[in-house]
């Protein structure tokens, strides 16, 4: 619940006020982005952070690239308690041989932190991407047209919001559970059930906050169509702030996943998560801090990475806090 | 803005104090709590101290004889109402405040007096007179007496009680004439009422016990809780109060209400009749989490715990002579669908148990378990050694006899078991083995507890899953007729032997445990051959402590002989 | 300001009923059912499993026994679990005090450490403290609550063996760090709002007039653009505190709490549905009671919400 919350320090961007009349309008807008790219460019923070996503982007698409120099096997379900001669080949800790060491199967654990990156990018992307799109829709729904359609989506939102996110998780997982083995399909959409909300409520915020300004009010004297307003106008400038936000996002979604697994009740074995490593290793840290310790690392780093950038974005599209 | 502003920062300093204040409430609210408990305690002994720093000063003025306070640990069991205990948690505590007609002997698998002196048998072993004791008395002063019995088996029958142990009362187990009537029936819907027609309270110290069907073991059978004395008067008075609270007639009583998820505080009971418990009090601190509880002998906040899996391996160096390995009366087995094609062919379930490394699956993973040679744990009563021929690892034989039985189909197959209870790491090694030893794509799938009942029960399983057997009581008969019985609910294999169940019956209708052997022993060389469960450990039970208390001793059932422990000076 | 208060107190029954339908049947349409999960690996017998099923209604169609349940909450009874026979009532009264307990400490080292480093942020704006903070609230951030709990548990429990490892045995000792772990996370926040917000105030027009008129620079900051700057901070704490009150699963399940969230996971996993329904359903009026006084103060304080 609240130790794996959601909410996230997030000021809107205060579009500045002015006389702009509706030409201006897309001009203004393109210099906002111009803008916050020129400024984004000259922070190595930014190219910091795009560099470790870059790496881990790579990883999760092409893991064989990251094998490939490695001594030991090169498949990640090739473990063995024993070698040939009858040796154990559990928990050995890293070597040559085995660059990361090897997990409690015998697993070569190097191969296993590489292969853990899939699960991690493609669920932090695939939710953000459903949090992103229910979100955006209901937000701008409800910004853009007011009135009752407004009161009903933000009744719903509300409900979401209170609803305690992990209860609320791991009871539909526990659902789908009963259909026969949880997916990572499943895991997906249902951390992305619950993660629309935030970017719903700052969507409608500013979309009001866009909708009346001047040039709006402008476009709407000369008669432009609602489609043009909210295509031309209100969107380009009512979506920085959910940038920024689902950018953040992506790194908590990562985190949250490995939580949901940690607790039990996300990704299973066999599958290979970081969080499931990390479920199997917590109580092995004594004797084998290895098992901890890699998974742990490239957890924090490719959240670290995210948030870094979610900051340097915010920070260059809002001018306020420069 | 300034009026704004200056309420603003009220409400902050409000807020802040309020939080402080809250913290410093619940903190007082602690405190008074263990006052009162160790308030209790002193009033009842003399040794006890009042606070918990001024322990080991004061006990080390306490006679050699014993007195004192340690801790233990259990999970938070569901119940302690002797009745319902069904967890090794819940019988840890109702043991030590219920002393039923025999007690478990600590040393072996046979049974000791508790409430009755002595008992006999009609011929035919159908009908059991327990003489009692007249000097058992409930800690609330009044005698235990038959009636008492006749009253709590009863109860244990009655479905308005809800008792997962009923079965203990009724056919396959002690089978007291009359079971079926009361619990097959509709209820009444006040638990205790409807008393079993095979119970009779001859005087107020002679019981005697009518079955349906003659059993030898009864001796055996009635040292479970289910067949404890209860007070009924006590229980009517408040029966919602009943499990916070019981009242019984062993070595140790309770202190004060069950803390839930908290802790048990027992005081010794000084009018036992038997010989008195060492320690004045036991504190059953209740975890959530092994490695929790590890961690905190570790640190010497809690003198006796158990060890969670991963520490296993280190834990005998760290503690040295602190630490005890037992065996106990527990069996882990991979069950298997033998009425279902291909689990159906004797060979492929021979095959799929030669794949099994067991020896470094019990090494590495479930270190400490004994990788299980036979179907009954050595520490059972007539347990055959190695009944198992097929529970080495020979892969070779193992190839052989997969490509004869004809295989899986597609080569594929998936093992079940229930998730989050420590079993992914084993039962990940087991699949990995049956890949690489016979060339098949076997994974694994965990299941929540519930969906995984509803496989078990409603669904049926259709490939390997993983089961374990707790003895009720130590003998083998214990450890065969259930599981593989044709008859028994608990064989979910559905194992079907004629022979085996002519065995069966001719072990329990013996005039004593020693004739029934022969018996069990055939009957364990039959499915030995048959495999109808892949048999995977043997039990054991271990407990690390700290320098704070000696003679910490567990029986075969795993559970701490707690009124034996002596706290250090 | 009336008819906000009555508007905005209105606003919270759809959200309630809409909130307590989905726990309803979500905890419903869990697999298995709390009877058999009761009777564990023996099937219980007919004649019990009937027993209980009439016992706890669970006989009734989902809608009814909806209905039913919604109405005893009505009158404060949040009905009895299946596996432990206890009422929610009773349990929740238990576990909650741990829970507050917690939640208080937590939100202490929230005010403390997040205020503290957040003021000294953005008084240095740009300098190295700043970046101090910045880096290290992100680095806070991106580190997973059970990583930071399981790590520190081992660290300060068992290596240093400072503070207690578990359990609340110790009082207040037991508390602190599990409460720092909780707190770690919204302290990081606190810490960067307080920051953002003090930082943009210091700019506003009365606070340089006030340099401006030559006031000491401590009396400026303390009595002018702090009071202002703290308004989103304190509202971010109040939400904040309504949501840890609902207990917090991870950090109450790594140091063996005794809280609301620690028997929630449980309940969850041995699918006792009376708790997990009862103690979301309770968490969720928490919440929302913390964001409509948090509402409420702001729209008394801030006029401009009420006529949004």
């Amino acid at each position: 619940m609240s130790d794996t919350q959601f909410q996230l320090e997030h000021s809107p961007p205060g579009v500045p006020d002015g006389e702009i009349g509706e030409e201006e309008v897309s001009e203004r807008t393109a210099s906002l982005w111009a803008d916050a790219w020129r400024q984004l460019r000259s922070k190595p923070i930014f190219w910091v952070s795009i560099s470790i996503i870059t790496v881990f982007t790579v990883m999760a698409i092409a893991p064989q690239i990251f094998v490939a120099p490695s001594p030991a096997t090169h498949d990640p379900f090739d473990c063995s308690l024993r070698d040939a001669e009858g040796e154990f080949q559990d928990r050995l800790p890293p070597s040559s041989e085995h660059w990361f060491g090897t997990d409690v199967q015998g697993c070569d654990y190097y191969v296993r932190v590489i292969y853990g990156a899939r699960v991690s990018m493609v669920v932090g992307v695939a939710v953000t991407a459903i949090g992103a799109l229910i979100g955006l829709v209901l937000g701008g729904i409800a910004g853009f047209w007011g009135g009752w359609t407004d009161n009903v989506i933000s009744r719903i939102t509300d409900v979401f919001f209170a609803f305690p996110f992990i209860v609320g998780a791991i009871l539909l997982l526990s659902v789908i559970q009963g259909e026969g083995g949880r997916t990572l399909g499943d895991v997906v959409l249902v951390i992305g059930l619950f993660s629309w909300p935030t970017i719903s409520r700052i969507f409608r915020g500013s979309v009001i906050q866009a909708r009346g300004q001047e040039y709006v009010e402008a476009a709407r004297a000369l008669g432009a169509s609602n489609r043009r307003i909210l295509v031309r106008h209100v969107l380009p400038n009512a979506i920085a702030p959910a940038i920024v936000y689902a950018t953040i996002t992506l790194g908590v979604i990562i985190s949250v996943e490995a939580t949901l697994s940690f607790l039990g009740v996300g990704l299973q074995l066999p599958a290979i998560s970081w969080g499931l490593m990390i479920n199997t290793a917590q109580t092995r840290i004594a004797q084998s801090p290895h098992l901890l310790f890699f998974p742990g690392a490239a957890l924090f780093l490719i959240i670290f990475a995210f948030i870094l950038l979610g900051d340097a974005v915010r920070d260059a599209l809002d001018p306020r806090t420069r | 803005m300034q009026s704004t502003t200056r309420g603003w920062l009220r409400w902050f300093a409000i807020f802040a104090v309020l939080a402080l204040v809250l913290v410093a409430c619940g903190d007082g609210g602690a405190e008074e709590e263990t006052t009162t408990t160790t308030e209790a305690a002193a009033g009842e002994t003399t040794t006890t101290t009042a606070a918990a720093e001024e322990e080991t000063t004061t006990t080390t003025e306490a006679p050699a004889a014993g007195g004192g306070q340690f801790s233990t640990a259990i999970s938070e069991p569901p119940f302690i109402d002797p009745n319902l205990v069904q967890d090794s948690e819940g019988f840890e505590v109702a043991r030590l405040m219920f002393d039923g007609l025999t007690l478990y002997d600590p040393a072996g698998g046979a049974v000791v007096p508790g409430v009755a002196e002595s008992w006999e048998s009609n011929d035919d072993k159908t009908v059991w007179t327990f003489n009692l004791r007249d000097d058992s008395f409930f800690t609330n002063g009044d005698p235990v007496t038959a009636e008492a019995f006749v009253y709590g088996i009863s109860r244990t029958a009655d479905p308005d009680t809800g008792s997962r142990v009923s079965y203990h009362v009724g056919p396959g187990y002690a089978d007291v004439l009359g079971f079926e009537e009361v619990n097959g029936g509709e209820g009444t819907g006040v638990s205790g009422d409807e008393l079993l027609e095979g119970l009779k309270a001859v005087d107020d110290y002679t019981l005697e016990v009518t079955l349906a069907r003659s059993n030898a073991l009864l001796p055996k059978i009635v040292a479970h809780p289910a067949f404890s004395p209860i007070p009924q008067a006590v229980f009517e008075a408040d029966p919602a109060g009943w499990n916070e609270m019981p009242i019984g007639n062993g070595p140790y009583k309770m202190q004060g209400p069950w803390e839930h998820d908290v802790a048990i505080f027992l005081d010794r009971n000084e009018d036992y009749y038997g010989a008195a418990g060492v320690a004045d009090v036991i504190e059953f601190r209740i975890y959530a989490d092994l490695a929790t509880e590890y961690r905190d002998v570790q640190a010497g906040n809690l003198d006796v715990g158990r060890i969670p899996t991963e520490e296993l391996a280190n834990a005998p160096a760290e503690f040295g002579d602190r630490y005890l390995l037992i065996s106990s009366g527990s069996f882990g087995y991979i069950g298997l669908p033998n009425t279902v094609a291909p689990y159906d062919n004797v060979k492929l379930r021979q095959a799929l148990s030669l794949a099994i490394d067991r020896e470094a699956i019990t090494e590495r993973i479930l270190i400490g378990t004994s990788p299980a040679t036979g179907f009954v744990p050595p520490v059972a009563t007539g347990a055959v050694m190695d009944a198992c021929p097929y529970c080495t690892y020979d892969p070779d034989l193992a190839v052989q006899l997969y490509e004869e039985s004809g295989g899986v189909p597609n080569d594929e197959l998936v093992m079940r078991f229930n998730a989050g209870s420590g079993h992914e790491d084993w039962v990940e090694a087991v699949t990995t083995g049956w890949s690489q030893v016979l060339g098949v794509t076997a994974t694994f799938e965990p299941l929540e507890w519930a969906a995984y009942l509803d496989f078990l029960f409603e669904v049926g399983p259709d490939g390997p899953y993983r089961l374990g057997w707790q003895w009720d009581y130590p003998s083998a008969y214990n450890f065969l007729a259930p599981l593989y019985e044709s008859t028994s609910g608990d064989n979910y294999s559905g194992y079907v032997n004629a022979d085996f169940d002519a065995l069966m019956e001719q072990a329990i209708t013996s005039l004593s445990e020693e004739e029934a052997l022969p018996f069990l022993a055939e009957a364990q060389a039959i499915i030995g051959e048959e495999i109808p469960v892949i048999p995977m450990t043997f039990g054991t039970e271990r407990r690390v402590w700290t320098e704070n208390v000696s003679n910490v001793q567990l029986n075969n059932f795993g559970f701490g002989l707690w009124e034996n422990v002596v706290v250090n000076g | 300001m009336v008819r906000y208060t009555i508007r905005r107190i209105l606003l919270i029954i759809p959200t309630f009923i809409g909130a307590s339908a989905l726990i309803f049947f979500a905890g419903f349409a869990l697999p298995g059912d709390p009877v058999s999960a009761f009777g564990g690996e023996r099937a219980l017998p007919e004649a019990t499993r009937n027993a209980l099923i009439e016992r706890y209604r669970l006989d009734q169609p989902v809608f009814d026994q909806y209905l039913g349940y919604m109405g005893d909450v009505l009158t404060g009874d949040f009905g009895e679990s299946v596996l432990r026979r206890r009422s929610i009532n009773d349990i929740f009264a238990e576990t909650f005090p741990n829970t507050l307990r917690l939640a208080a400490l937590a939100v202490v080292f929230e005010l403390v450490i997040g205020l503290l480093a957040g003021i000294v942020a953005a008084l240095r704006k740009g300098k190295f403290l700043d970046s101090l903070v910045l880096v290290s609230t992100i680095i806070a951030i991106s580190i997973p609550v059970f990583v930071l709990g399981f790590s520190l548990q081992y660290i300060v429990g068992v290596q240093w063996q400072i503070l207690p490892v578990a359990g609340l045995q110790e009082g207040f000792r037991s508390l602190i760090l599990p409460a720092f772990v909780l707190g770690t996370l919204s302290l990081a926040y606190v810490a960067r709002l307080t920051r953002t917000s003090l930082a943009e105030t210091l700019r506003e027009d009365y606070v340089r007039t006030a340099q401006a008129k030559g006031l000491r620079h401590s009396r400026v900051i303390g009595r002018h653009a702090l009071r202002n700057a703290l308004i989103p901070v304190i509202t971010f704490i109040g939400i904040d505190l309504g949501a840890l009150m609902g207990g917090a699963i991870v950090t109450e399940t790594i140091f063996n709490i005794n809280g609301v969230g620690f028997n929630l996971f449980r309940a969850i996993g041995t699918r006792d549905n009376a708790i997990v329904v009862g103690f979301t359903l309770i968490a969720v009026m928490i919440y929302l009671t913390m964001s409509l006084i948090v509402d409420l103060l702001y729209a008394a304080l801030d006029p401009r919400i009420r006529y949004e």
